[in-house]
C-alpha cells in the first residue's frame, strides 16, 4: 500500500512538471515570428488579429445622394445608429464605440465626433463624400461601416 | 486522510497559492529602466542619467561608465542613490554634445551580492535608435566562478547532510545515524568553509578586496551566513560526539536556521514569501536527497542478515511526501524566478534556463530511481539483495550532480540583462548607383546597415568598361530624408589589403547614419579638377522592433511597430490599392493610449524610384494622415514620428500596392 502512495505522488509531481513545460511551449508558439523584414533584429508577425465588429450603421442625411448644393460650404448631417461617439484614441477597442472619418473625393478631410458640421471651400463640380464610423484606434471595423453620397456644387 | 497527508496537502496548497499570488522576486540587480531610456534621443544632453535596478545595487562595489561613439570614456561623478535605494544617479563631470553615448554598469546586488553587467545607449541631438555599444565594458553577466560553485556546493551538502541526519535519523531510523562521529563534524565544517569560499568568490567577481566586500551592504548576507555556519559547525561537532537525540535536534535546527539565512541572501531574498518557499524547498530537498546518503550509510552499516527493512520503509514514506513538496516548491520558485510561463520560455535560451533544464532532467531521473527502489529493490531487501544499496549509491551520485547544478544556478541571473542594447547583426547593406552622365558606377557597402556606427566600403568603376576608376578622393554626404536637420559627410580613404597595399576600395567608419529611415547618400568622386556626384538611396531599418501585421479581407492592411519601450506606431494605407490613398499614422504609449506627437513623417519609396516625403496633416495629437496617390507595385514605407518629449519612433514596411 505504501508503494502505491509514493508512486502516485511522484506521478503527480511529474504531471505538474510536464504541465509547466506544455504551457511554456504554447506561449512560445504564440509569440513566434513568421517573416522578418531585411533587418535581422526586427521581428514580424502576421497576426490574424481580427478587427472588432460593430452593430452600428451610419448614413449621410445631408447632402443627399445626387443633391445639388448651391454654396461652397456644404452642410453635413450624419445619422449614426447603434454606435456611440468617443473622443478617446486608444488600442483598447470597444465594439460600437468610435468616431467618424470624413472623406471627400478620396481625401480624408476631417475627423469628427459630432453628427452635424460644415465642409468649407468645396469647389464647384461633382463630389464623392464618404463617412466612415471607425474604431478608437482610427482604423476600420470589420466589416466597414461606411456611407457614401455623390453631390454637386454649383456656384 | 492521515495527519501527515493533511499536513502535506496544506503545504502543497499553500505553495500553490504562493505561485499564484506572490510577486515575482527579481534576483540579481538587473536593470529595470533608465532615464534616458535605452535607445532614446534627447534634444539636449541630460544633466544626469538615472538607472533603476531590480535590487538595490551596492554603490561601493558597483562600477559605472559612460562612453561616446568613438569609445572614449567620459568622466562621471561618484554615483549617488536616487529617490529609492534601487535607483542610481550618474552625473557626467563635463558637458557633452550631440552624439551616441553608451552607459555601462557592473552592478553588485546588496540583496544577494551577485554581479550583473550591462549597458544602455542613448543619443543626443542628431542620433537615435538602438545603438551598438562601443566600449570595452562587458555587457554579459559572467558565469559564476569555480570557487563560487565549490563554496555553494560545500554549503548545501553540509547543511543538507545535517538536516537529513536529524530528520531522517530521528524520524525514520529511530535516532540511528551511522558514522555520525565523522559525518556531522565534516558536514558542519563543510558549511563553514563553503560560506567563506562564497564570500571570497564574490569579492573576486566584483574586483574588490575581501574587507571592502565584508564592510559593504552586499557583504552583509555573506557575513550573516558565515556566522550561522560557524554555529552549525560547532553544534554539529558536538552532536557528532554526543550522538544524543537532543543534540541531533539542536544540530538540525541550527542547519535549518542557516538555510533560512541562506534563503534570505539568495535570489529569493527580495521577497519574504519567496524566502519561505525557498527555505521549505531546501528543507525537503535535505530530507529527500540527504536521506539517500544517510540511508546508504545505514545499509552499509547493517549486516546482510539484519537488513533495515522497517527503517527503509519509514524513509521511503517520508521521501515520498518530501518529493511532492520538492516538486511543488521547485515549480513555485521557478515560476517566480522566471516571471511566469512567458519568462520560462524566454529563459530556455539563457545559461540559467539551460542549467535549470538539466537539473530538472536529473530530478526526473532521480524520481525514476526512486520508483525502481519502491517497486523492485525494497521488496528484495528482506532477501538480502544488494540492489537497494547500489541504486541508492547511484541516487547519491545523481544528487551530488544536482547540487552542483543548483550551486551554479544560484549564481546565474534568471533573466538576461533587461536593457542590454542589441547588437545589430544585419548583413552588409549594399546600394549602387551611377552619375547622370553615366560615366561611373559606384557600389557602396554599409555595415552593419543599422542605426549608429557603420563602416563604409565604396568601389568606383568606369560605367562602360567596369574597370576601377583612379579617383583622387571620395566624399560621402548623408541626408536623412524628411529630417533636413540630419546632414553630415565623411571623407573616405583608400583601403588596404591584408598585405598593407592600397586597393581600389574607398573606406571609412562613422555614425552618420544615426537614425532609422530613408537616407540619400551622395558620393562625390574627385578626379583631378573634376568632381562627379552619384546619389543613392538606402533605408536604415530600426533595430529591436516588433512588427505586427493584421490583414483581413475587405480591410486595409494594418501594421503596428512596437518599440522596445512598448510605444507603438500604427500605420495603414486606405484602401491600399493603386490610386488615391489615405496613409494613416497613429502613435500609442505603452498603455495603448494616444501618444501626442510633435511631428510625423511618412516616406514612400517605390522600387527603383526616389523616396517621396508625403505631406501629412494632423487630425489629433497622435494621429496624422497623408492623402497621396500610390502607383501599383512594391513600395517601401518609412514612418517617422517625434514625440513631444523628444523621443523618436520609427518603422519600416514593404507593401505591395495592387491594381484597383
Amino acid at each position: 500500500m505504501r508503494t502505491n502512495r509514493t508512486v502516485p505522488a511522484a506521478l503527480l509531481g511529474l504531471t505538474l512538471l510536464m504541465a509547466a513545460c506544455g504551457d511554456t511551449a504554447g506561449s512560445s508558439a504564440l509569440s513566434a515570428s513568421t517573416a522578418g523584414p531585411s533587418h535581422a533584429s526586427m521581428s514580424m508577425s502576421m497576426a490574424p488579429g481580427p478587427r472588432p465588429s460593430t452593430a452600428a450603421t451610419v448614413a449621410i442625411v445631408s447632402p443627399k445622394n445626387g443633391e445639388t448644393v448651391r454654396a461652397s460650404a456644404v452642410a453635413l448631417k450624419i445619422s449614426l445608429d447603434g454606435g456611440s461617439i468617443s473622443t478617446t484614441t486608444s488600442t483598447d477597442l470597444v465594439p460600437d464605440e468610435g468616431h467618424l472619418h470624413i472623406v471627400l473625393d478620396d481625401r480624408l478631410i476631417s475627423m469628427t465626433s459630432g453628427l452635424a458640421s460644415v465642409i468649407p471651400d468645396v469647389t464647384p463640380g461633382t463630389h464623392l463624400l464618404k463617412v466612415e464610423f471607425v474604431a478608437n484606434d482610427h482604423a476600420p471595423f470589420d466589416p466597414r461601416v461606411i456611407a457614401a453620397v455623390s453631390f454637386e456644387v454649383r456656384a | 486522510m492521515s495527519r501527515v497527508a493533511r499536513v502535506l496537502l496544506a503545504v502543497v496548497v499553500t505553495l500553490g497559492g504562493l505561485a499564484v499570488f506572490a510577486e515575482p522576486s527579481s534576483a540579481h540587480a538587473g536593470l529595470v529602466s533608465s532615464d534616458p531610456a535605452d535607445g532614446a534621443t534627447l534634444a539636449t544632453p541630460p544633466d544626469q542619467i538615472l538607472l533603476t535596478f531590480s535590487e538595490p545595487p551596492d554603490l561601493g562595489l558597483s562600477a559605472f561608465g559612460m562612453l561616446d561613439a568613438s569609445g572614449a570614456e567620459l568622466m562621471l561623478r561618484a554615483p549617488i542613490e536616487g529617490t529609492g535605494n534601487r535607483e542610481v544617479v550618474l552625473s557626467p563631470v563635463e558637458a557633452f554634445g550631440d552624439g551616441v553615448y553608451t552607459v555601462t554598469f557592473r552592478a553588485v546586488s546588496e540583496t544577494d551580492g551577485h554581479l550583473t553587467a550591462g549597458s544602455i545607449a542613448f543619443g543626443v541631438g542628431a542620433v537615435t535608435g538602438a545603438v551598438v555599444p562601443t566600449g570595452n565594458a562587458p555587457t554579459e553577466t559572467p558565469w559564476p566562478s569555480a570557487l563560487s560553485v565549490i563554496g555553494k556546493a560545500l554549503l548545501y551538502v553540509g547543511l543538507i547532510m545535517i538536516v537529513a541526519a536529524a530528520v531522517v535519523g530521528l524520524g525514520a531510523f529511530g535516532g540511528e545515524v551511522p558514522g555520525r562521529r565523522v559525518l556531522l563534524p565534516v558536514a558542519g565544517a563543510a558549511t563553514l568553509v563553503g560560506a567563506c569560499l562564497m564570500l571570497i568568490a564574490d569579492a573576486r567577481s566584483v574586483g574588490a578586496g575581501l574587507e571592502a566586500v565584508a564592510r559593504s551592504g552586499a557583504g552583509a548576507p555573506f557575513l550573516r551566513l558565515i556566522a550561522a555556519c560557524a554555529v552549525v559547525a560547532v553544534v554539529a561537532a558536538i552532536a557528532g560526539v554526543r550522538g544524543t537525540s537532543l543534540w541531533l535536534v539542536v544540530a538540525g535546527d541550527a542547519a535549518a536556521a542557516a538555510m533560512l539565512v541562506r534563503a534570505t541572501g539568495g535570489h529569493a531574498g527580495a521577497h519574504p514569501l519567496q524566502v519561505i518557499v525557498q527555505w521549505v524547498h531546501l528543507m525537503v530537498i535535505a530530507i529527500w536527497v540527504g536521506g539517500f546518503a544517510v540511508l546508504l550509510l545505514l545499509l552499509r552499516a547493517r549486516p546482510p542478515s539484519r537488513p533495515p527493512v522497517a527503517e527503509v520503509a519509514a524513509y521511503s514514506r517520508l521521501a515520498g511526501y518530501a518529493l511532492l513538496v520538492v516538486v511543488t516548491s521547485g515549480m513555485v520558485r521557478t515560476f517566480d524566478e522566471l516571471d511566469g510561463w512567458s519568462g520560462i520560455a524566454k529563459a530556455l535560451d539563457t545559461p540559467y534556463g539551460t542549467t535549470l533544464a538539466i537539473k530538472v532532467g536529473l530530478v526526473i531521473a532521480l524520481i525514476g530511481l526512486g520508483a525502481v527502489n519502491r517497486l523492485r529493490a525494497i521488496p528484495r531487501l528482506t532477501d538480502g539483495s544488494p540492489m537497494l544499496a547500489r541504486v541508492v549509491g547511484v541516487e547519491v551520485v545523481t544528487a551530488i550532480a544536482i547540487l552542483g547544478l543548483t550551486a551554479t544556478l544560484t549564481g546565474l541571473p534568471p533573466h538576461p540583462p533587461a536593457s542590454r542594447p542589441s547588437t545589430p547583426t544585419a548583413a552588409v547593406l549594399t546600394v549602387e548607383g551611377s552619375d547622370f552622365a553615366t560615366t561611373v558606377h559606384v557600389a557602396l557597402d554599409v555595415g552593419p546597415g543599422a542605426p549608429g556606427p557603420n563602416t563604409y566600403d565604396l568601389r568606383v568603376d568606369d560605367f562602360d568598361s567596369g574597370e576601377p576608376v583612379a579617383a583622387d578622393g571620395v566624399t560621402l554626404r548623408f541626408e536623412a530624408i524628411g529630417r533636413p536637420d540630419l546632414t553630415s559627410s565623411i571623407d573616405l580613404v583608400l583601403g588596404m589589403d591584408g598585405m598593407g597595399s592600397m586597393i581600389d576600395h574607398w573606406t571609412g567608419e562613422g555614425t552618420e547614419l544615426s537614425v532609422p529611415g530613408p537616407w540619400t547618400v551622395t558620393a562625390t568622386i574627385t578626379t583631378g579638377s573634376e568632381a562627379t556626384e552619384v546619389a543613392m538611396s538606402l533605408s536604415i531599418e530600426p533595430a529591436d522592433q516588433q512588427v505586427d501585421v493584421v490583414s483581413q479581407d475587405g480591410l486595409p492592411t494594418i501594421v503596428t511597430f512596437t518599440s522596445p519601450d512598448e510605444r507603438k506606431l500604427q500605420y495603414y494605407a486606405d484602401p491600399g490599392v493603386a490610386g488615391p490613398n489615405q496613409l494613416h499614422l497613429t502613435a500609442f504609449d505603452g498603455q495603448g493610449q494616444e501618444l501626442a506627437l510633435a511631428d510625423a513623417t511618412i516616406i514612400a519609396t517605390q522600387a527603383g524610384s526616389a523616396p517621396q516625403v508625403l505631406d501629412t496633416t494632423r487630425f489629433s495629437p497622435g494621429h496624422f494622415v497623408a492623402n497621396s496617390t500610390l502607383a501599383p507595385g512594391r513600395w517601401h514605407i518609412d514612418v517617422l514620428a517625434t514625440t513631444e518629449d523628444g523621443g523618436v519612433l520609427t518603422g519600416a514596411y514593404d507593401q505591395t500596392i495592387g491594381q484597383e
